[in-house]
């Protein structure tokens, strides 16, 4: 039945008893009369008068019918939040007292639920700071009288759930929102469940718990800052990290090398040494990112190979380099006597070009990298300025040689005859790297037409890079959903990854699927899955039926440790609310030609808010139309006038 | 591969002389020429600057000073800009006015230079304060304070000087925490001003060599400040300097 739609029909049940018997003591009057008025009046006077009878019975059978003209309209009702129904009437109240019996009346709900305590659904923010609270909004239902139990927050791991708090709670009767905060206490994707216990007249266990999952990103970024040289570069890169509302900032430029003329004593000078041992060898474990903007990394007097490869180390333990270019980086630096070069995403060998290539230069993305969260930036109207071009030129770059094996060019830099990776990326151990082989990003941030796409060009992609190198899960290579928007704990779960790098290849991929216990110490279940489809880049996975709980799913390439993308995916007790009870039952009467619906006065359930869409009828009666006595008045009168004419009257 | 050609043609056609010239890793300053009148005489002066520079630090400077009018969208290439003035600020036009004003939201800073000595600082300073007002709405020019980070950006510098020793202060207008316009009255340009035999043109007055050093030392910081902004208040740096270095800034007691 569609808006708008029109059609008859009767109200009155064609199958009721009492309407079959009206009908056929209509036609057993009618039969008779009809036989008794051929035995009087002759075949066929009889038969004429047998037909204005039977036109007359069919009158009166249609207004016991109840024939009605009905259109129907869509409308959505909005449900106050407290709303309890108890009767719903999809007829207008003077109708429904107007109706033959019977009418459809709904059986009464099972028992267990009349008493029942519920968490219906939990909410959260997209994602959360590492260690700060994280509020949570948990909404619960209680379908008996007020009762007292315990709100339990429980983070789900492989070896099962781990209660983090809880708290004594007292629930109202109906529907009330309760909220929370959890701290995290890892970065990534965790699983939590939130569960009523110790409520003595909850009935059913079933819905008592709810899982869901968690993005937690880094509270702030600890970021250590070296320059080579003060430049444009280096300034507009300090603006936005000094901007950052998370950044632990530290820096050293150097602003004075060994062969400047020193008009001075070190006492007039505001400068500092360059504390190489404590950076290097004691506190680099403590920054998340280092940044080597134009600095001579292979000769640096102060740097020793021990410096260098802590850094190797610091990368293989999960740190994260970022090297932005200049005259001085790269080649001129040798870095490829160092240890250093084994994690870099280029190999440094630059042929016969000068390392530094001092002129105007294009850039232009790879349609294969142009999905890479790094490089995956977009317009506020949409445009892709990456791809589509426009930006200021560059005014150099660095001949960092070609990719290596691991590394991924995501930009490139060109002239009319070369081309030079200029933005490539790779994962080293637990770490990642990221090589930027210019010098003149500035003439994005500062953009000579006063572009506000190009500065907003160099604001993302700084910040891209910073969240992809700290690993901020928000910038995953592979994305993955559940196909279905709730998934229930003892059905297969349907799993959907998109791989958004082109440098990937999608049939390599697999899933690896660990199943988590939303209760107790329950040992947990480990599944790889492969791909059951294809469609492009995105692959589909099955993974088997589970109990309550959480799926963390990760995508892997095969051989690689590190992750292309990780999920939690909840799965939720199959759907047991009283709610749900009560929108089932009504959902088939409401499929139906119109029939009063009246629900048992005992169902308190709330129904779900905020809104149900159901097909309103506006009906038309035509049983008591005036134009039915017209035409019963005219064959009673017609019937008057053939007697008398005929000289029975 | 035809794209490509088409490209570098259209790169050597279109593309300034300017970018041309200068490698990313060099910095270019240029001089802000407001009228035909002010801010035209020769770059010379912010010419020999960079070459102090380059000597005394790490920065590497483009050897090209170009002239840069205030109309035209040459502005928003040069994050740095000095105005040498020997005359009051003319008034601007509102279409000069939002061109400034965008270009110093967007990350400019300009360094006005009075050398027009004293008879003229009481005008030329009331037709500064009208600019500020037109492109700063709600702020006035201040006083820099002397513990202010652009006094040791690089050197530790006590008080501004120049050629001649009218105002012992530097003047500012701040937006989001950066010193967007920076004045000076003591014609500071003219005492890195060399000739062809590489002496310095104008004599320093009164402080003779040690002023001129001084006045050195401050436009060296302005320009370190204009590429590392507020680096050297950096908590650790600051406490270095305090413990090891006895360092008080003005304003601090022991």
């Amino acid at each position: 039945m569609k808006p708008g739609d029109a059609q008859l029909l009767f109200m009155t049940d064609l199958t009721s008893p009492w309407l079959i018997l009206a009908l056929v003591v209509l036609l057993v009057m009618v039969g008779l009369i009809t036989v008794s008025l051929v035995a009087s009046s002759g075949w066929k006077k009889g038969i004429v008068f047998a037909a204005l009878r039977l036109g007359s019975a069919i009158v009166l059978g249609m207004v016991l019918m109840q024939p009605a003209w009905v259109t129907f309209e869509s409308r959505e009702f909005s449900l106050p939040r407290e709303w309890s129904h108890k009767t719903v009437s999809i007829l207008p109240e003077s109708f429904v007292r107007r109706l033959l019996p019977p009418w459809f009346r709904q059986h009464e709900p099972p028992e267990r639920f009349e008493a029942d305590v519920e968490v219906q659904a939990v909410s959260v923010p997209p994602s959360a700071f590492l260690k700060g609270e994280c509020p949570v909004s948990v909404t619960v239902a209680n379908h008996g009288r007020r009762q007292e139990g315990e709100l339990v927050v429980s983070r789900l791991t492989e070896e099962g759930a781990s209660v983090k708090f809880r708290q004594k709670m007292t629930l109202q009767a109906g529907r009330q929102e309760v909220r929370l905060a959890i701290v995290p206490e890892d970065v990534g994707r965790l699983a939590y469940s939130v569960a009523l216990e110790g409520f003595p007249e909850d009935p059913n266990a079933d819905n008592d718990v709810r899982v869901f999952g968690l993005t937690v990103v880094r509270d702030s970024l600890s970021i250590l800052h070296i320059a080579g040289h003060p430049s444009w570069d280096v300034r507009f890169l300090r603006e936005f990290l000094v901007g950052l509302p998370a950044a632990e900032l530290v820096s050293f430029y150097l602003l004075l090398q060994a062969e400047d003329f020193a008009p001075h004593s070190g006492e007039e000078l505001a400068l500092i040494p360059f504390p190489t041992d404590e950076l290097f060898l004691e506190e680099v474990g403590n920054f998340d990112v280092i940044i080597f903007q134009n600095f001579p990394l292979g000769t640096y007097f102060l740097l020793k190979d021990t410096h260098r490869q802590m850094l190797v180390r610091f990368v293989e333990q999960g740190g994260a380099l970022l090297f932005l270019g200049g005259d001085e980086a790269y080649q001129l630096g040798k870095v490829e006597e160092t240890a250093l070069l084994d994690l870099l995403p280029v190999d440094l060998v630059q042929g016969e070009d000068a390392p530094y290539v001092a002129a105007p230069l294009g850039v232009e993305a790879p349609s294969e990298a142009v999905n890479h969260p790094v490089v995956d930036i977009q317009g506020a109207d949409g445009s892709r300025p990456l791809e589509e071009g426009g930006l200021p030129l560059l005014l150099g770059a660095n001949n960092v040689g070609s990719l290596t094996r691991e590394g991924v060019g995501l930009l490139f830099a060109h002239d009319a005859s070369s081309r030079y990776p200029l933005l490539a990326v790779r994962n080293y151990g637990k770490g990642r790297v990221l090589l930027v082989a210019t010098d003149s990003l500035w003439r994005w941030a500062f953009p000579p037409d006063n572009s506000e796409a190009a500065r907003e060009v160099y604001r993302q992609l700084m910040w891209n890079s910073l969240a992809w190198l700290s690993r901020d899960p928000r910038l995953d290579e592979a994305r993955i959903l559940s196909e279905s928007s709730l998934d229930q704990a003892g059905t297969e779960t349907l799993v959907r990854t998109c791989i958004q790098s082109d440098a990937v290849e999608p049939d390599k991929v697999v899933l690896d699927a660990r199943w988590m216990s939303a209760v107790g110490k329950a040992g947990s279940m480990v599944v790889q899955a492969r791909p059951e489809s294809r469609e492009g880049r995105c692959l589909k996975f099955r993974l088997p039926p589970a109990r309550v709980g959480a799926w963390m799913v990760k995508a892997l390439v095969e051989g690689v440790d590190s992750p292309l993308g990780s999920a939690v995916l909840a799965l939720n007790p199959v759907g047991t609310s009283g709610p749900q009870w009560v929108r089932e039952a009504i959902a088939p009467v409401l499929r139906n030609p119109p029939v009063p619906l009246d629900l048992d006065s005992r169902l308190g359930f709330d129904l779900e808010n905020p809104s149900m869409a159901i097909l309103v009828p506006h009906l038309e009666p035509l049983g008591f139309h005036p134009l039915w006595l017209a035409v019963l008045s005219l064959l009673l009168l017609s019937e008057w006038l053939l007697r008398r004419a005929w000289g029975y009257l | 591969m035809a794209g490509r050609w088409i490209l570098a043609l259209l790169l050597w056609v279109f593309v300034p002389s300017w970018v041309q010239a200068q490698s990313g890793s060099a910095l270019q300053v240029g001089q802000l020429q407001v009228t035909p009148s002010v801010g035209s005489m020769s770059p010379v002066a912010v010419g020999h600057l960079g070459g102090e520079v380059e000597r005394r630090t790490s920065i590497r400077m483009d050897s090209q000073v170009p002239l840069v009018p205030l109309e035209g969208n040459r502005l928003a290439l040069f994050p740095l800009l000095f105005l040498p003035v020997r005359e009051p600020l003319p008034m601007l036009g509102l279409k000069e006015l939002g061109a400034l004003s965008e270009w110093f939201v967007r990350g400019g800073m300009l360094v006005v230079d009075w050398q027009g000595g004293g008879g003229q600082v009481e005008q030329f300073r009331a037709s500064l304060e009208s600019w500020v007002t037109g492109l700063f709405p709600g702020a006035t020019l201040s006083r820099i304070p002397r513990g202010c980070v652009l006094y040791r950006s690089f050197y530790r510098v006590e008080m501004a000087t120049g050629r001649l020793r009218l105002v012992d202060d530097l003047y500012g207008v701040e937006l989001d925490g950066r010193f967007v316009l920076v004045v000076s009255f003591n014609n500071m340009l003219a005492t890195v001003e060399r000739g062809r035999d590489g002496a310095f043109v104008h004599e320093v007055l009164p402080g003779g060599e040690t002023q001129r050093e001084q006045s050195v030392r401050l436009l060296v910081n302005l320009v370190v400040y204009a590429l590392c902004l507020d680096y050297k208040d950096d908590r650790l740096h600051l406490d270095f300097l305090r413990s090891r270095r006895n360092w008080q800034l003005p304003g601090e007691e022991h």
